[in-house]
């Protein structure tokens, strides 16, 4: 069951970092004619991690039914189901998540056909991301210092957000940058994205180092333990993710003008975008595992 | 405007460390404390037992049950919270037990959504 816990909220974590990044770059990072240029890609990408966020959002719902009540009959009782959604912590929370899940799907479809389409998937999906803060191990406390770790978790899941789910689109940018006709508007994205992403790799690393401090603050410090032994080894993915969006902001970015800067820059970040794919693995069994 | 950023990530890293340094530590929640205590010599049946844990509880899907050393299970009645304290479950005993030992076995999902479970022993001796 744990397993499936953990395939749950891999798919469900990757797609609203996906939806929020994607979100995010078409509405406040590409000027409107390569926003037009880019539309089709990023509706299909968003399409999906739209499909997949609502699926993932039921499938760990069912799964989490099944570990409160007993055992996997309870994962399709709707007895335990509604018990847990309507009498749980988890349940009031996952009951405006999924609401908010199942109404991107049609901001999702007609993004490109209201006003101001991707400015309301970036707020909807912004709320999708930050009610991952809400629950598990972030709302373990009650009272003030409650709300400034749910607080915590909420920023490390926006900003990593930002991060990590603009480096598809970031990738499609790169093929626009020698274009005649994008060129300028995909170079002025790039700094845009970079500018800001300063802020949102800042942000990520203080929420990160405060949350795994929330955590660990009086436990024995042991690395052999495997939920101490996991947050080690995300920590040292997060140093590369870090060293590769350095190499990649200051060693290739200088290089597009008349060097290999596009291709060494397209590498590096499809090399983040696996390294991210590897920490969102761990941050999936982290939340299921008890810190010490 | 990278003075600002430093300013706002300078103010957010303090308050969140401040904040933190006055904060328990958490595992998985756990019990904490029961009433009767683990080490209390009981002569009578106690009308109840309470069961403090270092996180609330969901009533709604705890569980608590007393078996006897035949390992007959003894009725309990209605779980509930404490009202005043959301961490502590009231366990009602309706039958008053008689000498032996007891244990006492519970299951309750936490407030971070799991699940976790013990048992204690538990002996009246007149
Ligand atoms: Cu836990």
């Amino acid at each position: 069951m744990d397993a499936w816990l953990y395939f749950f909220r891999f798919f469900h974590y990757a797609a609203a970092l996906q939806l929020f990044g994607t979100a995010v770059f078409q509405a406040w990072m590409a000027p409107p004619n390569l926003r037009r240029a880019m539309s089709a890609f990023e509706e299909r990408v968003a399409l999906c991690s739209a499909v997949v966020l609502l699926v993932s959002g039921v499938g760990w719902l069912l799964t989490v039914a099944g570990s409160m009540g007993s055992g996997w009959a309870d994962t399709i009782n709707p007895d335990v189901v509604f018990r847990v959604l309507r009498a749980t912590q988890f349940g009031q929370v996952w009951t405006w998540h999924l609401a908010i899940a199942v109404m991107i799907l049609p901001a999702t479809a007609l993004v490109s056909r209201v006003r101001m389409g991707w400015t309301l998937l970036a707020i909807l999906s912004a709320l999708a991301l930050g009610g991952l803060g809400l629950i598990g191990h972030a709302s373990a406390l009650d009272g003030f210092v409650g709300v400034l770790n749910r607080a915590s978790h909420i920023l490390h899941a926006l900003s990593s957000g930002f991060w990590l789910g603009s480096l598809l689109s970031l990738i499609y940018v790169l093929g626009l940058l020698r274009s005649s006709d994008f060129g300028r508007d995909a170079d002025m994205a790039l700094h845009r994205f970079s500018g800001l992403g300063h802020g949102a790799v800042a942000i990520a690393l203080a929420t990160g180092i405060s949350n795994s401090w929330f955590v660990l603050r009086h436990a024995e410090l042991n690395p052999t333990t495997p939920y101490q032994a996991m947050l080690l080894l995300k920590i040292l993915l997060v140093c590369s993710m870090l060293v590769l969006a350095l190499v990649n902001r200051y060693v290739f970015v200088p290089r597009i003008p008349n060097g290999p800067g596009i291709r060494q820059l397209r590498d590096g970040t499809i090399a983040e975008i696996v390294v991210s794919a590897a920490i969102l693995t761990l941050v999936s069994v982290l939340g299921v595992l008890s810190p010490s | 405007m990278t003075n600002l950023w430093v300013k706002g990530y300078a103010a957010l890293a303090s308050t969140l460390f401040v904040g933190s340094t006055i904060l328990p530590a958490y595992a998985h929640a756990d019990l904490a404390e029961t009433v009767p205590s683990l080490t209390e010599a009981l002569t009578t049946s106690p009308e109840e037992l309470r069961l403090t844990f270092t996180e609330s509880v969901e009533i709604a899907f705890s569980e608590v049950s007393i078996v006897d050393s035949e390992k007959t299970e003894i009725q309990v009645g209605e779980l509930s919270l404490d009202p005043e304290d959301n961490k502590t479950l009231v366990v009602p005993i309706e039958v008053a037990l008689v000498a032996g030992t007891y244990t006492v076995e519970w299951a309750v999902v936490s407030a971070d959504g799991h699940k976790i479970e013990g048992s204690y022993d538990m002996t009246i001796a007149p």
